[in-house]
C-alpha cells in the first residue's frame, strides 16, 4: 500500500542530469518498461532516456551513490526477461545511442553506438558492399548493444561465428559510474570478449568498434521442404560430413505438424562466396532425402526467401498469445535425437509447440505456445520448459546462452554448471558490481539444487583425471601455505630462472598431455593443456582434421594463457580450470555453443596463468579441406602490465590472495 | 489469473456512446473481445521497425507493441484510466493510425482499433464545441457540407483562424487546434473537384459503367486537379466510371470518436454504391488511400448489426485504390509501360497496406509504368498520419515526421515526391516548400497522366 519513494532524495539531481523530457515516472511509461519478449515482468521506478556517455556516467554515479538499481535496455527483444527490473530501480533506455559514428572500409571496421539497429547498420554497410557477420533473425529490430549482451550469432554461426568474434574494441560505463575502454589485443585478457553474453550485468556499453568484411560477391540459397524432420537432419549431417559450411542454416517445423510425432519441416540453406557454386550438390543431397527444393540467387533472393518463409504468417508468434522460448544447444551429432526428444516433451506436457533448429551447430529452439492468462496452460508450459532442458542435458546439451539467461532461465544454470562454477560466476558479478546495482538478479541462480537432484540432468562431463586431481591437490596444499605459483608448460615463455627471481614455484601442466576426446561427429577435441600445439596439430592431421592455430611453440594451455594464438573466440569452446585454491571449475561446454553465463574463457586468454591453471581445453576442429574462420593475430600481452581497473577485482574473484602469477599487475595501488 | 476469462469484466469504457463496436474487434475467423484481441500480442516487437513514430523516436511508448500493451494493462487495471494518465494519453495520441504494425504483425493484430478504443475511453474523442460541430457537418452529405467548408477555406486563406489562434482567443474557446486547421485549410481550393466535374461535359454514348469513382474530401477540397486526373485515367483504362458523390466516407468521424456519424456516413456510402451499381456490384475506386483503408474496414462499425455488417464486408471487397484499377486496365489493354523516360527522380510516399502481403497498388503502378528501380526508397512507407488529423492533434510529432521525410527526399536528391492521397501530398508539399523546394509533391494520377500525355504526343 505504501511504496517507498526511493527517488525523492535524488530526483532533482537525476532530472537535471537526464535533461528535460528524458526522465519519466508516469505510470504508463513505467508499465511499458516492465517487460520484454520474456516471461518475467517487473515495474521500474523511473525510466531514463540516455544518449551520451557523459550523461549516462553521471546518472549511474548518482544512482550508485543512493543505492538505486538500474539496468540498460535496448529494443527489449530478448527472450529471457533480461530487461525486467526485478529489484525496481531505473531503466536506462539506450535507444538514444543510435548513431553509426564511422564506417571505415579501408581499415575494415565500423564504430557504432549500442542503440543502433542491426538492420540499419547492415543497410549502410551493404550499400558499400560490406557486411557485419552475425545475422540473428531479429536483425530488423534488435540493437547492437543487445546483440553484445547476448553474444548473438544467428543462422550463420558456422561460417560467421558469434558477436564476440567481431568485436574489436568497446567503451563502457562501469557500475560505479567510471568509464572504461577495452580493446582486444590490449595487455591482459580479452575484456571485450568477456563483456559479450554478460547481459548488461557487468557494465553498460556506450560504443563498439566492430570488424566488418566485404560481402562475398556470390550468394545462393535453397529452400527445401522435407516431408519429415528426420530427412532434414540426415541431409544436413551428410553435407557436414562432406565439409560444407553454410552461411545460413535454419529450419523449422510447419504449423501443421504441431503435436504430431514428426511432420513437414522447412529448411533454408545458404552458401556465400565461391561456395555458392556448390549449391547444386546441396540440392541433390536434399532431394535424395526427400526434400522439394526451390533456389534463389543473390542476397535479395535470400532476403525474399527469409521474408516469405520465416516471417509473416509462418512466424511462430502468430500462433498463440504467449510464447515461451526455450532454446538448447546439443552436440550437432545428436541434434536429430534431441529434436524428437523435445517434440516428445511437448506432447508429454500437452503443450502446443513449434520448433526451429540449426542442425549444423546443434541449436534447437522449442517455442511453447499458450495463453498466460490461463493458469493451467501456464503451468503446463512451464513444466514443458523444464522438460525441454532436462531432455537436452541428458543428450549432452545445455541451455543456449545465445538467447540469454536473464531471469527466465537462471534456474537452469545450476543444472548446467557445477556448484563451484556457479559460485565463481557469483564472485565475478560481485567483483564487477560490489553493490549489486547493475541489472541484479540475472544469470546467477538464486537457489542451488542439491547435487543428487541434478545428477541425472547435468551434462555428462569427462571425469576428472587422476593427474588433474593430483594437480588440484597440490594447488590446494600450496594455497593453504600461501605459496605463490605459476602454471607453466614447456617453459618456452617462462624459464625456471625467471620464476626463481619472482619467488614463485612452477606448476607443470606436462602431465596433462594427450587427447581426452576427439569427437569427429561433433567436430570438437578435448585435450590436456600440457599437450604441445605441434603434437595436437599432427594428431589431428592424421585423422583429416585441423584446428585454428597459428604455428607456435609450447603447450596448448600455455598458448592460450599467453594469448599467442590467432584463435577465434568461437573455436575455444571450453576449459577445465583449477582455481588457485584448488577448486575445479568447468567453463564453457563440449558443444559448439557450449557454456552459459559469463564468458570466463575470454579471461583465460592472455591471462598468463593469473586466474588459475588450465587443465583441459575443448576446441573446435575442422576438416582439412573446409574453409576456416577468420583468424586475426593479436600481439601476445606482456607478462606484467598496468591492468584495467575493472580487471583487478575480477582477478581477486579467482585468486583473492594473489598466489598465481602474482606479478601480473603493476602500478601503484594495484592489487598485489 | 483464472482459467476462464470469458466472463471477466475488463470493461474499458462506460461512457454514453457505448456499443458493441467499442468492445469487440472484428478479425478474420470471428470477433474478439478487445481484451482477447489485445492479449494476442506476444511482445515480439516485429511491429517496431514498421511504426513511423518508433522510427522517429525509438521508444517503447511510441511503438505498436507499447500501444497494445498499454491498452492491455489499462484493461487489467495496471494503468489506471480513471485518474487521468497523461502518459497513456501520449501513448495513444501519438499513433498515426496507419496500420503498418498490423501489416508487420504475424498475428495481424489490429492495433489501430485498440488505440481508437483507448482514445474513446480516455475521453479524447471530439464530442462538442467547434471541433465537434465541424466534424458532424463534414460527415454530412457532400453538397450540404461543401458550402461550410468552402467558407472555412476562404477564411483560412484570409488567415482568420490563424489570427484567432495567435491572439489567444482560440485557447479561450478551447480550440487550440484552430490555427493548425486553418493552415491546412488554407491549402484548400475554392474551385472544388465537385465544381470541376459539374463543368465537365456529360460522357457521350451509352456505355455500361465498369466501375464507380468515389469523390473523396481530400481530392475534392485539397487536390481537385488530381481527382480529375484520377478520373481521366480510370476512364482511359477501365471504361465508363460514374462519379459517386455521397459525401465524406466517415473516416475523420471514426478517428475522432464520433461513431454514430461514422456509421451514418458508411450507410450513406453503401446505399449510394448500391443505387449506382445496381445488381452489378461494381468496383469502387478512390484516389485517396486513407478513404480506401477506412472503407475496407467498415465492418468494424457494424459489429452488432448483422445485416449491415454483411453489406459492409461485401462492400470492403469492392473498394480499391484507383491505382489498382489503372494497373489492371493497363495490363489488360497493353498500355505503354517501362517508359524510357521518367519525369524526374521519384520517390513514393503512401499509406502502408493494411492487408498483409498485399503490395501497395500505387507503388505497383509506378513500377509497371516506369520499371523497377526507378522509384527511390526514401522512407516512403512512413505515414504522416495525415488522414486522421495528426497534423492537428499531434503537431509536434507530425512536424518531426514531415521533416524526417523531407530529409530523406533531400538526401536522395528527389525531384518528385509521388503520393497516393491528397492529405499526404499537401503536407509533404508544405514541408518541401520550406526545406527543399527543388522537389515537388504530386499525386500519382497527375504524374502518370502527364507522362502518358507526353508519350502520346511523342508517338504523334
Amino acid at each position: 500500500m505504501f511504496v517507498k519513494d526511493r527517488l525523492s532524495p535524488v530526483r532533482e539531481e537525476l532530472s537535471r542530469a537526464a535533461g528535460r523530457g528524458n526522465f519519466r515516472e508516469d505510470n504508463a511509461s513505467l508499465a511499458l518498461h516492465s517487460y520484454d519478449f520474456g516471461m518475467a515482468r517487473a515495474r521500474p521506478e523511473a525510466v531514463f532516456r540516455v544518449s551520451s556517455e557523459s550523461q549516462l556516467a553521471r546518472i549511474v554515479a548518482l544512482l550508485g551513490r543512493d543505492g538505486l538499481q538500474f539496468l540498460p535496455r535496448g529494443a527489449g527483444t530478448n527472450l529471457c526477461a533480461g530487461c525486467a527490473p526485478l529489484k525496481g530501480g531505473v531503466v536506462l533506455d539506450m535507444q538514444g545511442f543510435n548513431r553509426i559514428l564511422e564506417v571505415d572500409t579501408a581499415a575494415g571496421y565500423a564504430l557504432v553506438e549500442p542503440g543502433v539497429r542491426l538492420s540499419d547498420l547492415n543497410a549502410q554497410l551493404n550499400a558499400e558492399g560490406w557486411c557485419f557477420g552475425p545475422d540473428p533473425l531479429s536483425a530488423d529490430f534488435c540493437t547492437i548493444g543487445g546483440m553484445a549482451a547476448e553474444n548473438s550469432c544467428g543462422p550463420g554461426y558456422l561460417r560467421y561465428g558469434s558477436f564476440s568474434s567481431w568485436l574489436l574494441e568497446m567503451n563502457a560505463v562501469l557500475p560505479d559510474g567510471s568509464l572504461a575502454e577495452w580493446k582486444r589485443g590490449a595487455p591482459g585478457p580479452d575484456l571485450p570478449g568477456f563483456f559479450c553474453r554478460s547481459e548488461g550485468t557487468l557494465a553498460i556499453a556506450t560504443r563498439f568498434k566492430l570488424r566488418i568484411e566485404k560481402m562475398p560477391p556470390d550468394y545462393a540459397a535453397v529452400l527445401c521442404v522435407f516431408p519429415e524432420g528426420a530427412g532434414a537432419f540426415d541431409a544436413c549431417s551428410e553435407l557436414a560430413a562432406l565439409g560444407f559450411l553454410p552461411s545460413f542454416l535454419e529450419g523449422y517445423d510447419s504449423a501443421d505438424s504441431m503435436g504430431m510425432e514428426d511432420g513437414e519441416v522447412t529448411l533454408l540453406y545458404g552458401l556465400a562466396g565461391i561456395d555458392a557454386e556448390l549449391l547444386p550438390k546441396v540440392h541433390s543431397v536434399f532431394s535424395a532425402h526427400g526434400g522439394k527444393c526451390s533456389a534463389a540467387n543473390g542476397y535479395d533472393g535470400l532476403a525474399s526467401l527469409k521474408a516469405k518463409y520465416l516471417f509473416g504468417k509462418n512466424s511462430i508468434t502468430g500462433f498463440a498469445p504467449t510464447v515461451l522460448s526455450q532454446a538448447v544447444c546439443v552436440p550437432p551429432g545428436r541434434a536429430k535425437e534431441a529434436y524428437f526428444a523435445l517434440r516428445g516433451v511437448s506432447a508429454e506436457f500437452d503443450t502446443r509447440s513449434r520448433f526451429s533448429f540449426r542442425p549444423g551447430d546443434g541449436t534447437i529452439c522449442a517455442y511453447l505456445l499458450f495463453d498466460e492468462r490461463s493458469r493451467s496452460e501456464s503451468l503446463y508450459a512451464k513444466r514443458a520448459s523444464f522438460g525441454v532442458i532436462k531432455a537436452s542435458t541428458a543428450l549432452g546439451g545445455c541451455v543456449l546462452g545465445e538467447q540469454g539467461i536473464g531471469v527466465d532461465r537462471r534456474f537452469f544454470v545450476a543444472w548446467c554448471c557445477t556448484a563451484e562454477t556457479v559460485a565463481l560466476l557469483g564472485r565475478i558479478k560481485a567483483a564487477a558490481d560490489p553493490l549489486n546495482l547493475l541489472n541484479p538478479e540475472k544469470i546467477i541462480p538464486v537457489t542451488i539444487p542439491r547435487e543428487e537432484d541434478v545428477a541425472d540432468v547435468r551434462p555428462p562431463l569427462f571425469p576428472v583425471t587422476s593427474q588433474t586431481k593430483a594437480l588440484a591437490d597440490e594447488i590446494a596444499r600450496r594455497s593453504s601455505k600461501s605459496v605463490r605459483s605459476v602454471p607453466c608448460g614447456m617453459g618456452t615463455a617462462l624459464s625456471p630462472e625467471v620464476l626463481k627471481t619472482r619467488g614463485a614455484q612452477p606448476l607443470s601442466t606436462l602431465p596433462l598431455a594427450g587427447i581426452v576426446e576427439l569427437d569427429e561427429l561433433n567436430m570438437t577435441v578435448t585435450v590436456g593443456a600440457g599437450m604441445t600445439v605441434g603434437e595436437l596439430l599432427r594428431r589431428l592431421e592424421a585423422k583429416g582434421f585441423t584446428a585454428v592455430f597459428g604455428k607456435c611453440p609450447g603447450t596448448v594451455g600455455g598458448a592460450i594463457a599467453r594469448g599467442a594464438l590467432s584463435l577465434p573466440p568461437d573455436c575455444f569452446l571450453g576449459a577445465r580450470l583449477i582455481l588457485p585454491d584448488g577448486a575445479i571449475v568447468d567453463l564453457g561446454g563440449s558443444g559448439l555453443k557450449g557454456g552459459v553465463g559469463y564468458q570466463v574463457l575470454r579471461l583465460l586468454w592472455g591471462s598468463w596463468g593469473a586466474f588459475g591453471l588450465i587443465a583441459h581445453v575443448t576446441l573446435r576442429i575442422f576438416r582439412q579441406d573446409a574453409p576456416l574462420p577468420e583468424q586475426i593475430s593479436w600481439p601476445s600481452p606482456p607478462r606484467c602490465y598496468e591492468p584495467e581497473p575493472f580487471l583487478v577485482p575480477i582477478k581477486a574473484a579467482f585468486d583473492p590472495r594473489n598466489l598465481f602469477s602474482p606479478w601480473i599487475f603493476k602500478g601503484a595501488g594495484v592489487f598485489k | 489469473m483464472t482459467d476462464s476469462h470469458a466472463n471477466a469484466q475488463p470493461e474499458l469504457f462506460r461512457h454514453r456512446d457505448a456499443g458493441p463496436a467499442k468492445r469487440f474487434v472484428a478479425v478474420p475467423g470471428g470477433d474478439l473481445h478487445i481484451y482477447d484481441s489485445v492479449s494476442r500480442c506476444t511482445r515480439c516487437a516485429l511491429c517496431a521497425p514498421a511504426c513511423p513514430t518508433y522510427r522517429l523516436r525509438p521508444d517503447e511508448n511510441s511503438s505498436g507493441r507499447g500501444r497494445n500493451q498499454a491498452v492491455k494493462m489499462a484493461i487489467e487495471g495496471r494503468i489506471n484510466l480513471r485518474y487521468g494518465e497523461a502518459g497513456l494519453e501520449e501513448v495513444v495520441s501519438s499513433c498515426t493510425l496507419c496500420g503498418a504494425c498490423t501489416s508487420a504483425c504475424p498475428s495481424a493484430i489490429k492495433t489501430v482499433e485498440h488505440v481508437l478504443e483507448a482514445r474513446r475511453a480516455l475521453g479524447l474523442a471530439v464530442r462538442g464545441g467547434l471541433g465537434g460541430m465541424l466534424l458532424s457537418r463534414l460527415a454530412m452529405s457532400g453538397p450540404e457540407s461543401e458550402k461550410l467548408i468552402s467558407y472555412l477555406i476562404l477564411l483560412s486563406k484570409a488567415g482568420v483562424p490563424q489570427a484567432v489562434s495567435a491572439c489567444g482567443l482560440a485557447s479561450l474557446l478551447r480550440s487550440g487546434w484552430l490555427g493548425r486547421a486553418g493552415r491546412l485549410l488554407a491549402e484548400g481550393r475554392l474551385k472544388t473537384l465537385r465544381s470541376l466535374l459539374a463543368a465537365r461535359p456529360a460522357p457521350a454514348g451509352n456505355e455500361t459503367p465498369k466501375a464507380l469513382y468515389f469523390l473523396s474530401c481530400g481530392e475534392n477540397y485539397l487536390a481537385p486537379e488530381a481527382g480529375l486526373d484520377t478520373l481521366r485515367l480510370l476512364e482511359r483504362f477501365v471504361g465508363r466510371v460514374p462519379v459517386l458523390d455521397c459525401g465524406c466516407c466517415g473516416a475523420q468521424s471514426y478517428y475522432f470518436g464520433r461513431l454514430e456519424d461514422a456509421r451514418a456516413a458508411a450507410l450513406r456510402f453503401m446505399d449510394a454504391c448500391d443505387a449506382a451499381s445496381g445488381e452489378e456490384e461494381l468496383p469502387v475506386y478512390s484516389g485517396c488511400s486513407f478513404c480506401v483503408n477506412h472503407l475496407r474496414n467498415m465492418e468494424q462499425l457494424f459489429i452488432d448489426d448483422d445485416a449491415n455488417r454483411a453489406r459492409a464486408r461485401r462492400m470492403a471487397d469492392r473498394v480499391r485504390h484507383s491505382s489498382r484499377g489503372i494497373v489492371a486496365g493497363m495490363e489488360s489493354s497493353g498500355a505503354p509501360r517501362q517508359l524510357a523516360f521518367s519525369p524526374g527522380r521519384m520517390s513514393f510516399h503512401g499509406a502502408p497496406s493494411l492487408t498483409r502481403g498485399e503490395d501497395n497498388p500505387s507503388l505497383s503502378l509506378l513500377r509497371l509504368f516506369f520499371g523497377e528501380g526507378r522509384v527511390q526508397e526514401l522512407e516512403g512507407d512512413v505515414c504522416l498520419g495525415a488522414c486522421q488529423g495528426h497534423y492537428i492533434s499531434s503537431p509536434a510529432l507530425n512536424r518531426e515526421l514531415v521533416l524526417r521525410k523531407v530529409r530523406a527526399i533531400a538526401s536522395g536528391r528527389g525531384e518528385i515526391a509521388v503520393c497516393d492521397d491528397a492529405f499526404t501530398c499537401v503536407q509533404i508539399a508544405a514541408g518541401l516548400k520550406k526545406y527543399y523546394p527543388h522537389c515537388r509533391a504530386e499525386h500519382i494520377s497527375s504524374v502518370v497522366l502527364r507522362v502518358l500525355g507526353a508519350a502520346d504526343a511523342g508517338k504523334n
